[in-house]
C-alpha cells in the first residue's frame, strides 16, 4: 500500500515536471517561463522526494531526501529571483542606451 | 510562548530576549555567534554519516570549513523566532506552494494559456534582513507571483495575471512572516 | 508490450547520441555548451542505469557541473577578447579536403576498432569483478570502486591528479592578472541563499569524500562539490585571489600529488612494492590520501575556473587593433 502511494506520488511529481517544461516551451517571455520553472518543477521534485521517502522508509534516507528537497526549493526560488533581476537590469540598460 | 533567538540565516537558537548585537563584533562574540550554526551543521553531518563515531574524523574538519565560509559573509542581525508561528507558517506555505504549482501548470497546459503578465511594485513593511529575504523567496513560490527585484523596502513582483489582488496575497504573507519573527504586523518596522 | 525499462534505455541512448551530435554541430557556441551540459546529465543517468553510481556522480559533478562552468567561463573570456578583435570570418571551406578525408578515415578506423573490441569480447563474463571481490578484504575499504582507484590501480589515479596539476600550471603560465572590477552586487536574496547554502555544500562535499570508503563517492566527487562551493565564493566576490596567497595556493595544488606519491614510495621502503599499503594501515592511508587529494582537486578546479595567476600584469599581451 505504502509502495503504491509512493509510486503515485512519483508519478504526480513527473506530471508537474512535464507541465513545467510545457510552460517553459509555451510561455511568451522569460519571466513567465521562470514562473513555470520555479513553481512547477519545485513541487515536482518535492513530490518525487516524498514518494522516494515512502518507498525507502529508512530514517537516514528520509532525512537526506528532506535536505535535498529543502535546498532545491531554496535554490529554485533564489535562481528564479536572480535570473529575473538580471534580466530586468539588462533590459533597463538596453532601454537607457 | 517560549521565544527563540534566530540568526539571520533563519536558524533558531535557544535563549530569552537577547539585545540586538552591535554591527561590529568582538572576536568572542563572533565565536558565540558561530555556536548555533556549528550545532546545526554538526547535525547535518550526523544525519548524512548515520551518526557513526569514526565519521567525525572528517565531520569535524567539515564543520570547521563550513563555519569559515560563514565568516566570509558579512555579519547579519539576529532575529527572535516564534516556533509555533513558524510551524503554522510552514503548513500554510506548503499549501500555497502546491496551489502555485498547480496554478502555473494549468495555465501552461491549458489550450487558451490564460496569461496577462506584468510587473507591479510592492512596499514591504517587513524589516531588512531575513524577514525580507524570506518574503522575496516565498513570493516566488506563491501562485502567480515571482520576485524580480528587492531594493530597500521596494519589492518588484512579476505577475502572471496583473489583476491579481496583490494587497490580499502579499499582505497575508507579510502578516504571517511578521508573526514568525514576533514583529508587529502591518506596521512600519525600522530595520 | 516491451519491457518499459528497455524502452527507457533506448530513448536515453538515442537522446545521449542526439545531444552529442547537437553539441558538435550547432553553430552557436553557447548553445553547444548548453547541449554539452544536458548531454553530461543524461550520460550520468545512463551510468546509473548501468549500475555505476560512482561514475554517475563523477560525471554529474565534474563532467557536467564543473566542465560546464569552465566552458561558459572560457566562452565569456573568448567573446570579451574577440569583441575587440573584430572577429575574422571563420570559413568552413578553409580546411583542405585531404585533411577532412584523413580525419574521416581515422574516425572510421577508431569506430571499427571499438566495434571489433565489443563484438570480439566474450559475452556476459564477470570481468574483473570476482578478482576485485576476492581482494576487497585486503584493500582496507569496502567500496570496490575506491579499492580499485586508490589501491589496486592507484598509479592510474595518481596520473589523473598529475594531469589536473599540469593543467593548472599551464593556465598560470598563460594568463596572469588581477581582477580589479568591483564585486558584483547580487542583492540580499543571494546573501540569504549563500548564508544557508555555502556551509551546507561544504558539509556535503566532505561527506561525499567520507562516504567513498564504503559507498559511491570519493576524492573526485567530493572535491568537485567543494570546488563548486568555491566557485560560488569566487562569483559572489566573497573571496578575491590575491598575489600574496600564491604560495599557499601552490602548496595546495601539489599537496595531493606529493602525499599520494610520497606514501606510495614510503610503503615501498619495506619489502613491499610501491602502492602496496600494509594491510592493517590501508584504510587510514587511503583516507589520508583521499582527504589531501580532495583539497588539491577542489583548489585546483577553483583556480582553473578563475583562469589566471593572481599577479600584477607586467606586459600588455592583448593585441591592439
Amino acid at each position: 500500500m505504502i509502495a503504491l502511494i509512493g509510486m503515485a506520488l512519483i508519478g504526480a511529481g513527473t506530471l508537474f515536471f512535464i507541465a513545467g517544461t510545457v510552460g517553459l516551451l509555451r510561455f511568451p517571455d522569460l519571466y513567465c517561463q521562470l514562473h513555470a520553472l520555479t513553481k512547477a518543477d519545485g513541487l515536482g521534485l518535492a513530490l518525487i522526494g516524498l514518494g522516494a521517502a515512502l518507498l525507502s522508509g529508512s530514517v537516514g534516507d528520509i532525512a537526506r531526501i528532506a535536505l535535498i528537497c529543502a535546498f532545491a526549493a531554496l535554490s529554485g526560488a533564489t535562481c528564479g529571483h536572480l535570473i529575473a533581476r538580471h534580466a530586468r537590469r539588462a533590459g533597463q540598460e538596453d532601454a537607457d542606451a | 510562548m517560549k521565544s527563540f533567538q534566530a540568526l539571520d540565516d533563519g536558524l533558531a537558537v535557544a535563549g530569552q530576549h537577547r539585545k540586538p548585537a552591535p554591527l561590529v563584533r568582538m572576536p568572542r562574540q563572533r565565536l558565540r555567534r558561530l555556536t548555533f550554526p556549528a550545532v546545526i551543521l554538526a547535525v547535518i553531518w550526523g544525519v548524512l554519516a548515520d551518526w557513526r563515531l569514526e565519521s567525525w574524523l572528517f565531520g569535524g574538519p567539515a564543520v570547521l570549513l563550513a563555519l569559515w565560509l560563514l565568516t566570509l559573509l558579512p555579519p547579519a542581525r539576529r532575529w527572535t523566532m516564534a516556533p509555533l508561528a513558524a510551524l503554522r507558517f510552514a503548513g500554510w506555505f506548503a499549501v500555497q506552494a502546491v496551489r502555485g504549482a498547480v496554478d502555473v501548470s494549468l495555465r501552461a497546459v491549458s489550450p487558451r494559456m490564460p496569461l496577462n503578465p506584468g510587473f507591479r511594485s510592492w512596499r514591504t513593511t517587513l524589516p531588512e534582513g531575513t524577514p525580507r529575504i524570506m518574503l522575496a523567496n516565498a513570493v516566488s513560490l506563491l501562485p502567480g507571483t515571482l520576485s524580480a527585484e528587492i531594493e530597500g523596502q521596494r519589492l518588484v513582483i512579476h505577475l502572471l495575471d496583473c489583476h491579481t489582488d496583490l494587497a490580499a496575497e502579499i499582505g497575508r504573507l507579510e502578516a504571517r512572516i511578521a508573526a514568525v519573527f514576533n514583529l508587529p504586523a502591518g506596521k512600519e518596522t525600522a530595520a | 508490450m516491451p519491457d518499459p525499462l528497455l524502452v527507457f534505455d533506448l530513448i536515453l541512448a538515442a537522446a545521449v547520441v542526439g545531444l552529442a551530435l547537437g553539441a558538435l554541430l550547432v553553430r552557436d557556441a553557447f548553445a553547444g555548451v548548453l547541449l554539452f551540459v544536458v548531454f553530461g546529465l543524461l550520460s550520468a543517468l545512463a551510468w546509473v542505469r548501468l549500475a555505476a553510481p560512482d561514475v554517475a556522480l563523477a560525471e554529474a559533478a565534474i563532467g557536467t557541473g564543473l566542465t560546464g562552468a569552465l566552458l561558459l567561463k572560457t566562452l565569456h573570456h573568448l567573446r570579451g577578447d574577440l569583441a575587440a578583435w573584430q572577429s575574422p570570418p571563420v570559413a568552413a571551406a578553409s580546411v583542405p579536403s585531404a585533411l577532412r578525408w584523413t580525419n574521416a578515415a581515422l574516425a572510421i578506423l577508431i569506430v571499427a576498432g571499438l566495434g571489433w573490441a565489443i563484438l570480439g569480447s566474450p559475452l556476459r563474463t564477470t570481468g574483473l569483478e570476482l578478482l576485485v571481490a576476492d581482494a576487497l578484504p585486503h584493500s582496507g575499504v569496502e567500496n570496490p570502486v575506491t579499492a580499485v582507484l586508490l589501491n589496486f590501480r592507484a598509479y592510474d589515479t595518481l596520473m589523473e591528479v598529475v594531469v589536473l596539476l599540469a593543467a593548472v600550471i599551464v593556465v598560470w603560465q598563460i594568463e596572469r592578472g588581477l581582477d580589479r572590477r568591483p564585486a558584483p552586487d547580487l542583492g540580499p536574496v543571494w546573501q540569504g541563499f549563500a548564508r544557508l547554502t555555502l556551509p551546507a555544500a561544504a558539509i556535503v562535499g566532505v561527506y561525499l569524500l567520507w562516504a567513498g570508503a564504503d559507498a559511491p563517492g570519493g576524492a573526485f566527487q567530493g572535491g568537485a562539490i567543494l570546488a563548486a562551493t568555491g566557485l560560488l565564493v569566487l562569483l559572489g566576490g566573497l573571496y578575491r585571489p590575491d598575489p600574496a596567497h600564491r604560495p599557499v595556493a601552490r602548496l595546495l595544488f601539489v599537496l595531493g600529488t606529493v602525499a599520494f606519491a610520497g606514501i606510495a614510495l614510503l610503503v615501498a621502503a619495506g619489502s613491499r612494492v610501491s602502492f602496496e599499503y600494509p594491510q592493517d594501515q590501508a584504510k587510514a592511508l587511503i583516507l589520508l590520501i583521499e582527504g589531501l587529494l580532495t583539497i588539491s582537486i577542489a583548489v585546483t578546479l577553483m583556480a582553473l575556473f578563475h583562469g589566471r595567476e593572481p599577479a600584477a600584469q607586467h606586459r600588455e599581451i592583448r593585441h591592439e587593433r
